[in-house]
């Protein structure tokens, strides 16, 4: 599907440089670009000795991530097609560019050297990922499945760097084992995910083991339903997945749970590909209906040369508005600059707000405890409290950032968008074309799968990882006087000298807490007018571009129309034989849009049927 | 030791005197009483990590009740009695006798109405020689996703007021560890001594038989993640040693019926082929197969009972002959199952410091009434506290113990383990201190000994040496004088 949409976008781009509109085709070259790129990312997700490995290696049918009863995965190791078994090392790049990492080629063999804790335990070899290629027809959807480090384990940085992991996932599986119900930590978990990822799964994992898995599983559910949006529940066991594979026992492979797990991860990726099909083919439209303007204008008026005066007053119309558009006053520009002004200060303001809470909250909790025996427990505390003010603030702020986005596109779609006006006009010339509605200038989405959410995703994972690494001063311990001082100063001086030392450990650890909440608020407010900043000047961008598109178009129309009414009988036949022809072809490439969108879901259910039969043998 | 407890008698007593406060004043009291009782042992871990089973599995007898999902919501006292009772203390400070009943093994407490959350604590008394020595106490999973539950256990291990820690040693049941354990464990740790302390706890690696998800040699991986968490700095200070337990596998070894055991011969008669399909998954071992002669309910109680761990297990023994008996069967998968390594450990390591530990708690009960005195008062018992714990040896052997496991003293050539094992880790009797087997002849353990006094006393008295490696030479120079004085 991935392809033929790629082939209308290149007749489309063919059409738009045919017809003098770089500009078009430009725009198009970016759609093709997006549709080249086939990632869809799968990763999967839970606490450590969960079966997260062994499930990616039994999705796969292949051993390629290193399992152990002992040892956990260590490093995010990634899975994706390739003509044929390749593995390589990604390593962050010592010269600092941005985005540029160090890709070193491993032998095969030696993943587990890389992505375990037998090799590098913690990571110690500070590797960004090991990248594992293998030639699986599942993985060649542009699937890539990322099997995690384990939340929870004693190397508890993991968890951080899975969670600032997460907003790059297009689906998460997120894994627990059926030997036991849902934990409060993993409950936590579950629920943060869900906010950064759409997609999520639960697997439950190792259910021919536990023969009260069915009682479990339903426990769980009980626990997923207090999600703020439901979670589908899966059963898989790698044992009898690899099992059913070795005897090539569809009836065991079934009862392994795979087949509807893999299913499901397929009718996923085929919905994110679909989601890029359907922008793509939205962008095409858009391209159409533009071209298509212009030669209506002057079919029309080749036909009916009488009719000249009324198509010109509508294109004259429709370029005033247009121009309007294009104007640095133009509302939507209002709207947009306003509004990106009030989300930033909105912004600072709830940060600020969350951050003081937070701040008088923690002073309290020192004020009433001994903060040398507290410490270990209040740091982690305010850790988790700050990263969640952080990742609440800035959910929001995602959150009005699509409305922002919305509220400009439409001043691009209420009635007086020129292309529908003009549209209106050729339908009052009784040309039997009707308004699509699919034309329409799209919102920039900025939620997941949305081209803005690059930038925003990135920033998330910076603000969680930052709240839970960033440096905090550690407390310089103050043992209130002990004991043994108590036998040389009398009980009293020590219950002073206690008091005078314990009034001192809490100011310092108010200073520390506050100082922390300060740099957290400092750095993060940064971050987050950046991120503002680059979607302003992205949405900027987007609208500006469609406007001049439109004003392009118009101005093209004008000059067709114009030349159409200084065409002499004689030619007029022929012109109009032409500008009938190309309609014709740009109908074409119209319905060839059509098919790559509308039959899509009944076409991708006929090949799910046929694919789920052969589950186990799909390896 | 009796001697230490004598000491602490006083204490405790002439706190009360000097405390005026009618509620400190029972609180001692019960510290007092505490004394004369069996050491405390609570079992705590996460929710699920199978504290109920291992108790049954210690107790001998299905007592706790147990269930797939979160189960234990009280926190529950098995102690010896003699008659079977069973008694709520409410939070109101009210006993209630509660009825229960006793079904195919664990016993069914009717809280008569009564709130979970209105029950301070469940007192089984049962009449069971396995409980004379030991209390053990159930609490519920830390950790839980019903965090009221979770509270309440956590109030109850470590109390947030001044109430004493009631508890004298823990069991810490975990699975794999997890960051939440290790905090748990810092947490437990009175700060009597300042520092945590490993002294008073043990972490088992629990649910054992399942950390190879069923593969026979699953105890032994077991035992390989254990000995490398003995060896993790982070839990060394935190705990004495690891051990891996199976505690379903000791439960049924220690209950096992001549039924089940019937059943399972009668299975390990079957077709090979048939019992390996019947093996491939839990489901598939109780479904319903009209060709194993085995009805699928007795197959379904065998599962409950052995796991398919246990299973796997039991029926190569019977098969192989290795088991004839149901008794035969028990021993062997009681052996299998980790349980009898770790009561020999309670013995070694609790049982015989139980003076220890109870004056220990009894002195940090003492400790914690303090700041309520008078400050002529608080002096006094201060300065009696720091006397006792100074004239105690055994405390200043914990104390060393407590360092070297920090890794705050290091003798130069000498292994941390053999200063631990002086210091009666592996036991204290004289010859498991020296590391020698038991029927040693009597006079070479005494040479031994005389040749490691004359050891650490040349290492304290050089004169390169800091005052902490002097002072813990010193400590272990009085420990194996103490041991020479034991064997005579």
């Amino acid at each position: 599907m991935r392809e033929k949409a790629q082939a209308v976008v290149r007749t489309a781009i063919q059409a738009a440089t045919a017809y003098g509109r770089e500009d078009l085709a430009a725009r198009l070259e970016g759609t093709g670009r997006a549709l080249s790129d086939p990632n869809v990312r799968v990763m999967v997700v839970g606490e450590f000795k969960q079966g997260k490995s062994s499930l990616v290696n039994a999705m796969l049918n292949a051993p390629v991530c290193p399992v152990d009863d002992d040892v956990a995965t260590s490093v995010p190791t990634l899975v994706r097609y390739a003509e044929e078994a390749r593995a390589s090392l990604i390593r962050p790049d010592d010269a600092g560019l941005a985005g540029q990492n160090a890709v070193e080629a491993i032998d095969f063999q030696s993943v587990p050297v890389y992505a375990s804790e037998v090799g590098n335990p913690g990571n110690e070899r500070g590797l960004l990922a090991v990248e594992i290629g293998l030639p699986r027809t599942i993985l060649s959807d542009g699937l890539v499945v990322v099997d995690t480090p384990g939340v929870g384990g004693l190397g508890s940085p993991h968890t951080a760097a899975t969670i600032a992991a997460l907003p790059s996932a297009d689906v998460l599986l997120f894994v627990s084992d059926s030997s036991q119900e849902l934990t409060e930590a993993e409950f936590e978990f579950l629920k943060t995910a869900q906010q950064v990822c759409s997609v999520c799964a639960f697997v439950m994992t190792k259910h021919d083991f536990y023969p009260d898995w069915q009682q479990i599983r339903e426990l769980n559910a009980g626990h997923l339903d207090r999600l703020p949006s439901p979670i589908p529940i899966f059963n898989a066991s790698a044992m009898l997945r690899l099992k059913a594979i070795e005897s090539n026992d569809k009836e065991l492979n079934v009862e392994s749970g795979y087949p509807h797990l893999i299913e499901f991860v397929k009718e996923k990726v085929r919905e994110v590909t679909g989601d890029v099909v359907a922008s793509a083919a939205n962008d095409v439209r858009s391209v159409i209906a533009q071209l298509e303007a212009t030669f209506e204008g002057e079919r029309q008026i080749l036909e009916d040369p009488h009719a000249a005066a009324a198509v010109m007053a509508d294109f004259e119309n429709a370029k005033e508005r247009t121009s309007a558009l294009r104007d640095q006053a133009a509302r939507w520009q209002v709207t947009l600059n306003d509004g990106v002004a009030d989300l930033n200060s909105d912004f600072d303001h709830r940060l600020r707000g969350r951050l003081r809470q937070t701040t008088v909250e923690a002073e309290a909790s020192i004020e009433d405890q001994e903060p040398g025996k507290i410490w270990d427990e209040f740091e982690q505390w305010l850790r988790r409290r700050v990263s969640h003010d952080l990742a609440q603030t800035y959910l929001e702020l995602v959150n009005r950032t699509q409305e922002l986005s919305a509220l400009v596109a439409d001043h691009f779609e209420d009635g007086e968008s020129p292309l529908s006006v003009h549209l209106d006009a050729s339908g009052a010339l009784s040309t039997a074309e009707e308004i699509d509605p699919r034309t329409r200038i799209e919102p920039i989405k900025v939620g997941a799968g949305g081209k803005a959410m690059t930038a925003m995703r990135g920033s998330y994972g910076g603000l969680l990882m930052f709240g839970m690494m960033a440096q905090m001063a550690g407390l310089a311990m103050l043992n209130p006087a002990t004991a043994a001082v108590g036998l040389l100063m009398g009980r009293k001086a020590v219950k002073d000298e206690r008091e005078r030392q314990l009034t001192m450990q809490r100011q310092q650890a108010k200073m520390t807490s506050r100082q922390f909440i300060d740099d957290a608020g400092f750095e993060v407010g940064k971050e987050m007018k950046d991120s503002l900043r680059s979607l302003h000047r992205q949405l900027r961008d987007h609208y500006q571009t469609r406007a001049e598109e439109m004003n392009r178009s118009i101005a093209t129309s004008m000059a067709a129309a114009q030349e159409a009414m200084n065409t002499s009988n004689q030619e007029r036949s022929n012109r109009l034989r032409d500008v009938t022809a190309e309609l014709g072809r740009l109908a074409g490439l119209s319905q060839a849009v059509d098919a790559i969108t509308t039959p899509a879901g009944q076409s991708a259910e006929g090949q799910s049927a046929g694919q789920s039969t052969g589950g186990a043998s799909n390896g | 030791m009796a001697e230490l407890t004598e000491q602490v008698q006083a204490l405790v007593g002439r706190a009360r005197q000097l405390s005026a406060d009618p509620a400190v004043d029972e609180r001692l009291a019960a510290v007092q009483q505490r004394l004369d009782e069996p050491l405390r042992v609570a079992i705590a871990g996460k929710v699920k990590a199978g504290k109920s089973t291992l108790l049954n599995a210690l107790v001998g007898e299905q007592l706790a009740p147990t269930d797939a999902g979160e189960c234990t919501k009280i926190v529950t006292w098995y102690q010896h009695g003699h008659t079977y009772r069973v008694t709520l203390d409410l939070v109101d400070g009210t006993k209630k006798p509660a009825r229960f009943t006793r079904e195919g093994g664990a016993i069914d407490i009717d809280l008569g109405g009564v709130a979970a959350e209105n029950v301070a604590r469940i007192v089984v008394e049962w009449p069971t020689k396995r409980l004379a020595d030991v209390t053990l106490i159930d609490t519920p999973g830390v950790a839980s996703i019903n965090s009221s539950v979770s509270k309440r256990a956590l109030s109850f291990l470590i109390p947030d007021d001044d109430r004493p820690v009631e508890a004298d040693a823990v069991l810490y049941l975990m699975r794999h560890m997890h960051a939440d354990d290790l905090s748990f464990l810092e947490s437990f740790h009175d700060d009597e001594l300042a520092h945590p302390s490993p002294v008073n706890a043990i972490g088992l690696l629990s649910r054992a038989d399942e950390v190879a998800v069923g593969r026979p040699d699953a105890m032994r991986v077991a035992e390989r993640i254990a000995a490398r968490y003995r060896t993790d700095e982070r839990l060394r200070r935190l705990c004495q040693t690891v051990l891996p337990v199976g505690g379903l596998l000791a439960e049924t070894a220690a209950t096992l019926t001549q039924d089940e055991f019937e059943a399972l011969e009668q299975m390990s008669a079957l077709d090979r082929g048939l019992v390996e399909k019947l093996m491939l998954s839990a489901d598939r071992f109780v479904s319903d197969t009209p060709t194993c002669s085995v009805a699928p309910m007795v197959r379904r109680h065998l599962l409950d009972r052995f796991g398919m761990f246990g299973i796997r297990v039991a029926l190569p023994m019977i098969r192989q002959g290795r088991a004839t008996t149901a008794s035969e069967l028990a021993t062997a998968l009681d052996n299998r199952s980790g349980v009898v390594a770790l009561r020999e450990d309670l013995l070694e390591r609790f049982a015989n410091r139980r003076d220890v530990l109870r004056a220990r708690s009894a002195m940090l009960a003492v400790d914690r009434t303090l700041d309520g005195l008078s400050d002529q008062a608080a002096a006094e018992l201060e300065s009696e506290i720091e006397r006792i714990r100074a004239g105690a040896h055994a405390f200043a052997e914990i104390r060393l113990l407590n360092d070297c496991r920090r890794g705050l003293v290091a003798f130069p050539g000498v292994e941390s383990d053999e200063i631990e094992r002086l210091l009666g880790t592996a036991g204290s009797t004289p010859s498991a201190r020296l590391g020698v087997a038991s029927n040693v002849a009597p006079d070479d353990v005494r040479g031994r000994l005389l040749a490691e006094i004359d050891k650490w006393r040349r290492k304290g008295a050089h004169p390169l040496v800091t005052r902490e490696v002097a002072d813990a030479a010193s400590v272990l120079v009085r420990t194996c004088e103490g041991a020479l004085a034991e064997m005579e």
